[in-house]
């Protein structure tokens, strides 16, 4: 590349290159010197054809002032090519179309010809690409079609804007009739007096005013209420007025009034806005509104800043947008009694619209567009669960409770969703975990109640558990890590608490994350489902090393006195890979409906960091047997040993037969849960009266089976079949007996009959 | 809607395709070379680009509604077998493009292969041009979409008096498109000039290459166009035109012109470029007729780059003039080879709209390196 850099005189090569591509533009009639100006600018003037219709041919330019031949300064900063050139167009250029850079009237038109960032055009088509895109703006430019009815409207342009009003759209868009009318709304503000005085705006300060749902009446009362407070110290005031929101109504035809003329913001006093007001179709409301705030203000004194918003029905959505209603903001400090000054006298400002963050944006923003009102219960705001459910609420989908008895400490900062700021003492962070997230909640839009308590003590109180998960809630997420917690929710039965629980846990340092979903009716249940989780790491070696195996185990990690908070040593972007996973999934249900059938998924984190790779096993409802010796237990045999039993009761049609039970018994919860069947010992004896379990290889199958999940999963008993349909016999109450003298923990003698089942409990006492 | 006038680069030849707000299209002439078709010659593939443009039918077959062969010179007709069903619908195979209707004239085939002999697509369209005329005497105008056919201007001894119904006059107005009225468009007949029983005038217009000359008035979204196409009609036919036409001047007024037979100068005068140069006179009526440009006209040459050199067509003096004919009226002319770059013509594409007649702005084509979709236009990252 020969003379990469330029000197003084000489332009750089790039740019020159650049104008060798410009001039090849079929449109393009000629490119000018250029011109080099200090800091290493360059420009030059781009004659550019537009290819007027027939029509305006002869006389030279479009009825929008755009000429045959348009001269185009292309204006190259000095680190072109990695920044694109600045386009201006003539001083003189028509200022009042759309899509044009605000500024001021003295300063050359910039249009705005792309939706997007023109760096990034740059670089990824090329100077030609800017070209195209100049060529084509100006085109439209001069047939008046710079607005894409498709694309959608573009809103007004202000060229200085000082000043906010922060309005949540939709409600405002809601407060539109089919009638035009005026509706005054409450506001509270902020005024900002900057203290050196070259910093100050013209009008002597910067406002913001936050919009707030009404509408309320105004009449002398309520104007009385309304109070600036002083200035504070560093130049701040705050202080509560109203809005006045005017909208338009209908044409003498019946048709909604429709304004879809591109207006320049022309306003600047209280005569210009009525008079845009009524190009608005809602310009006798502003009057109205004015005259009644006339007469109610005429006894009063002093001065009040209020806004006027104006709104436009335009023929299309505005862009980026799915409503056709614009909503214009002016400011005005009116004396007050208000509006007896000349119209003419009193300023208005324009003022730039602000969303506010409400769950409905967040919505629109995330793509969300199923709106629903169910309750999903958060419990654990824990760095796992405080991940899920921000994650939600970004979405406006937020849980509608968050529960957990713990509170914030400075460790948490380490993997917490919640980021602390750093104010005196991080007070913040001596609060509640479930208040802490609660409020992070609302400043998205939403509420979240938090709740402060121990789930595991609302087990036994079902009045005070409707409190905390009502009975109508959709669904509960269980982030709290705890298996206390899980066999509390497991215990209460599918009536006492309907909605589902899903279960969301990371395991092996972060290297793997668990999901699981319990099924219609809650079954299978969360205890089931995370006995399948461990039935099936068991049969993948990878995953069995490190889930049971050492590294599995929780380190403990010095943190504060006094505190044995059990802590996995992870980063917290771990976390996040799995809780965005998990999130995704959340959302996914929350939009539509639980899955049909109870589910396990099973994340992994390769070797290499960063591959995340998700299974999903669907695991079908469990059979639930109550023993007929103890109708307080449960026995629960899931489809995969329901499956082998009757395949092995289908080899044996004319003897009984049996096997070895795995799964685990849960004192706690009163059930037990059969996962999966070991077969028979070889030296088992099957007869039409009896089945004999042999002893041959027993116990090692047993200890085979149970060994790689750490005794997780464990034999809990036997079960045999019956050729009728009868229970346990005197022979299998005695070998209950027998099987419970030598366990400990109760164990279950299982019947299959050819119409379902009967179980015994073995239990010592 | 707007309608669209496009113009393809097939150096000296002509392709024009017209489609009207109502949808329906009319490609008149048509110059696919064999170079066009080869997908290793860089020549642009216009066959291709015509069938992007067409649509299909209930059948599944790419269509036009109207083919017009202005003139049976081969740059007229080159391509037509190879890439349009010639013959009875229902033998259509292939993706041939299907022919709708056919706008002809045998006068004008008469004329021609009294000059020289007709190449094989000439031919070929000439047999088809006469199956459809015998459908038509079978069936009248109970015909459907590929046996359709009007013919233009009466042909000699008689012979097309019997095809009232789907015979157009000179003078006359073609106003159906394919058996319907279509409001977006009208055509008047202006050639060829009526058979003359004098010999010499018939030699006459043999040799000026006696074509269909028709003023288009295309109307859409509220906006009209006037597109005056005049095949490879020479000299001496234009002088007649003025003639006929010089106390209504309007029927020869446009706001786009397709300058007769690719710009050259032998429709301007008697003269020879390459042997007199500067010195070779216009013919002032020819002129006249050719000049009838409206407000911001455009006139546009289907031919090669136009140099400043010997060559005829497209000749530069004759550019010179048709410019002349422009500048009071603010017009432009274009040249299809040249546009939008001399290096790699594309197709010239005009919109008719609210406003009237506007070129299409083109883009700048990427630079060959980048061009390959390999190398350029890097996906868009988002964070």
């Amino acid at each position: 590349m020969a003379n990469p850099g330029g000197s003084e005189n000489t332009p750089r090569w790039a740019i020159r290159h650049a104008l060798n591509q410009i001039g090849k533009h079929p449109h393009v009639d000629a490119t000018g010197p250029i011109e080099i100006g200090p800091d290493g600018i360059c420009l030059t003037s781009v004659s550019i054809r537009t290819n007027l219709p027939t029509a305006w041919r002869a006389v030279g330019k479009s009825p929008t002032g755009v000429q045959l031949v348009e001269p185009v300064v292309f204006q190259f900063p000095a680190d072109y090519s990695a920044n694109p050139p600045r386009i201006y167009l003539r001083a003189d250029f028509n200022r009042s179309l759309p899509h044009i850079q605000p500024g001021n009237p003295e300063d050359p038109v910039e249009p705005c010809y792309l939706d997007r960032d023109p760096r990034e055009l740059l670089h990824r088509q090329g100077i030609g690409a800017i070209v195209n895109q100049v060529v084509y703006w100006l085109e439209r430019a001069a047939k008046d079609e710079l607005i894409d009815l498709e694309q959608g409207w573009e809103p007004i342009r202000r060229d200085s804007i000082e000043d906010y009003a922060v309005v949540d759209h939709d409600t405002l868009r809601n407060l539109v009739g089919r009638r035009s009318s005026f509706k005054f709304l409450p506001i509270d503000f902020i005024k900002l007096i900057p203290a050196v005085e070259t910093q100050r705006p013209t009008k002597g300060y910067f406002f913001c005013g936050s919009v707030h749902p009404g509408p309320i009446p105004i009449n002398i009362d309520r104007l009385k209420e309304m109070q600036s407070l002083p200035v504070t110290k560093n130049g701040s005031q705050f202080g509560d007025s109203f809005a006045i929101f005017v909208s338009p109504g209908r044409q003498p035809s019946g048709a909604p009034f429709i304004c879809n003329q591109y207006i320049p913001e022309t306003v600047n006093n209280i005569a210009t806005l009525i008079e845009q007001a009524h190009k608005y179709g809602c310009g006798k409301e502003l009057e109205d509104a004015i005259s009644h705030l006339r007469k109610q203000t005429s006894e009063l004194n002093g001065k009040i800043p209020i806004l006027v918003i104006l709104c436009a029905r335009r023929p299309t959505h505005l862009i980026g947008t799915s409503s056709n209603l614009e909503l214009i903001p002016y400011l005005l400090e009116t004396p007050v009694p208000m509006f007896v000054e000349d119209h003419k006298i009193t300023a208005v400002h324009p003022v730039a619209l602000r969303h506010e963050i409400s769950q409905n944006l967040l919505r629109n923003i995330s793509g969300i567009d199923s709106p629903d009102d169910r309750t999903m219960v958060q419990i654990g705001c824990g760095s796992l669960g405080s991940k899920l459910a921000l994650h939600m609420a970004r979405a406006g989908l937020a849980p509608s409770i968050v529960v957990d008895n713990r509170t914030m400490s400075p460790h948490n900062a380490a993997r917490h969703a919640l980021v602390p700021t750093r104010d005196n003492f991080n007070l913040l962070w001596m609060i509640p975990k479930a208040k802490a997230l609660s409020e992070a909640i609302s400043g998205l839009g939403q509420t979240a109640k938090a709740v402060t308590v121990d789930i595991v003590s609302l087990g036994a109180n079902h009045k005070r558990l409707w409190k905390v998960i009502p009975k109508k809630a959709w669904a509960l997420v269980n982030s709290t890590a705890s298996l206390a917690v899980r066999d509390t929710l497991a215990t209460l039965s599918p009536k006492t608490m309907a909605a589902r629980v899903i279960e969301t846990s990371l395991f092996a340092e972060g290297a793997m994350g668990v999901m699981t979903i319990e099924g219609p009716d809650r079954n299978p249940n969360t205890s089931d489902l995370i006995l399948e989780v461990y039935t099936f790491i068991r049969s993948d070696e990878t995953l069995r090393e490190r889930f049971f195996g050492g590294n599995g185990n929780l380190e403990h990690q010095e943190i504060g006195q006094g505190c044995s908070s059990a802590t996995m040593v992870m980063p917290d972007a771990d976390i996040s890979l799995f809780s965005a996973s998990m999130a995704r999934k959340l959302l996914g249900m929350r939009q539509r409906e639980l899955p049909d059938a109870g589910q396990v998924l099973i994340g992994q984190l390769d070797e290499d960091g960063i591959s995340l790779t998700w299974k999903t096993e669907v695991i079908g409802p469990y059979y639930i047997v109550q023993p007929e010796n103890d109708i307080a237990w449960q026995v629960r045999i899931s489809p995969r040993a329901h499956g082998k039993i009757i395949a092995e009761c289908a080899k044996y049609t004319s003897v009984e037969t049996g096997g070895i039970v795995i799964g685990s018994a849960s004192e706690i919860r009163k059930a037990i849960t059969i996962t999966d069947i070991i077969p028979a010992p070889v030296d088992s004896e099957r007869s039409a009266a009896m089945f004999i379990l042999g002893i041959s290889d027993a116990k090692k199958l047993v200890e085979d089976y149970a060994a790689p999940t750490g005794h997780a999963l464990h034999c809990v008993g036997t079960w045999h079949s019956h050729l009728q349909d009868t229970g346990g016999s005197t022979l299998d109450y005695q070998a209950a007996a027998t099987v419970a003298a030598k366990i400990a923990i109760p164990a279950v003698l299982l019947i299959k009959t050819p119409s379902g089942y009967h179980a015994i409990l073995a239990t010592a006492d | 809607m707007n309608a669209s006038i496009t113009f393809s680069p097939v150096n000296n030849g002509d392709m024009t395709l017209v489609e009207l707000e109502s949808g329906r299209t009319i490609l008149i002439d048509t110059n696919i070379r064999a170079a066009a078709d080869d997908p290793d010659d860089p020549t642009r593939d216009v066959a291709q680009g015509l069938r992007d443009r067409l649509k299909r039918d209930d059948q599944g077959r790419l269509y036009v509604d109207v083919f017009l062969l202005s003139h049976p010179d081969q740059d007229h007709c080159s391509g037509l077998d190879n890439h349009f069903h010639l013959g009875k619908p229902e033998d259509h195979t292939g993706d041939k493009i299907f022919i709708r209707e056919i706008w002809s004239s045998p006068l004008i085939f008469r004329r021609a292969s009294k000059n020289h002999t007709l190449y094989p697509d000439a031919k070929k369209f000439n047999t088809e041009a006469k199956r459809r005329v015998i459908r038509y005497r079978e069936s009248g105008l109970s015909v459907t979409d590929g046996d359709r056919i009007q013919i233009l201007g009466r042909d000699e001894n008689g012979k097309t008096d019997d095809l009232t119904g789907i015979l157009v006059e000179v003078d006359g107005l073609i106003d159906k498109v394919n058996g319907y009225y279509d409001t977006g468009m009208s055509a008047r007949l202006l050639g060829p000039l009526p058979k003359s029983d004098d010999e010499c005038e018939e030699e006459a217009l043999a040799k000026n290459r006696s074509s269909v000359i028709l003023q288009f008035t295309i109307t859409a979204a509220g906006g009209s166009c006037r597109f005056l196409t005049g095949g490879d009609a020479e000299v001496a036919i234009w002088e007649r035109l003025w003639e006929r036409h010089r106390n209504r001047t309007h029927w020869l007024e446009y706001d786009i012109l397709l300058s007769p037979h690719h710009c050259s100068w032998h429709s301007l005068s008697y003269d020879s470029w390459s042997e007199q140069g500067e010195d070779a006179e216009v013919s002032k009526n020819a002129r006249s007729a050719l000049s009838q440009a409206l407000s911001g006209a455009n006139i546009v040459a289907s031919s090669k780059p136009v140099k400043d050199d010997d060559s005829d067509p497209p000749c530069i003096r004759a550019k010179r003039e048709y410019e002349d004919i422009l500048k009071p009226v603010t017009g432009e002319f274009r040249c299809t080879g040249e546009y939008p770059s001399e290096g790699k013509p594309a197709p010239m594409e005009y919109e008719v709209g609210r406003n009237g007649l506007a070129l299409k702005s083109a883009a700048l084509a990427a630079p060959a390196i980048i061009s390959s979709s390999a190398v350029g236009g890097e996906p868009l990252p988002h964070g």
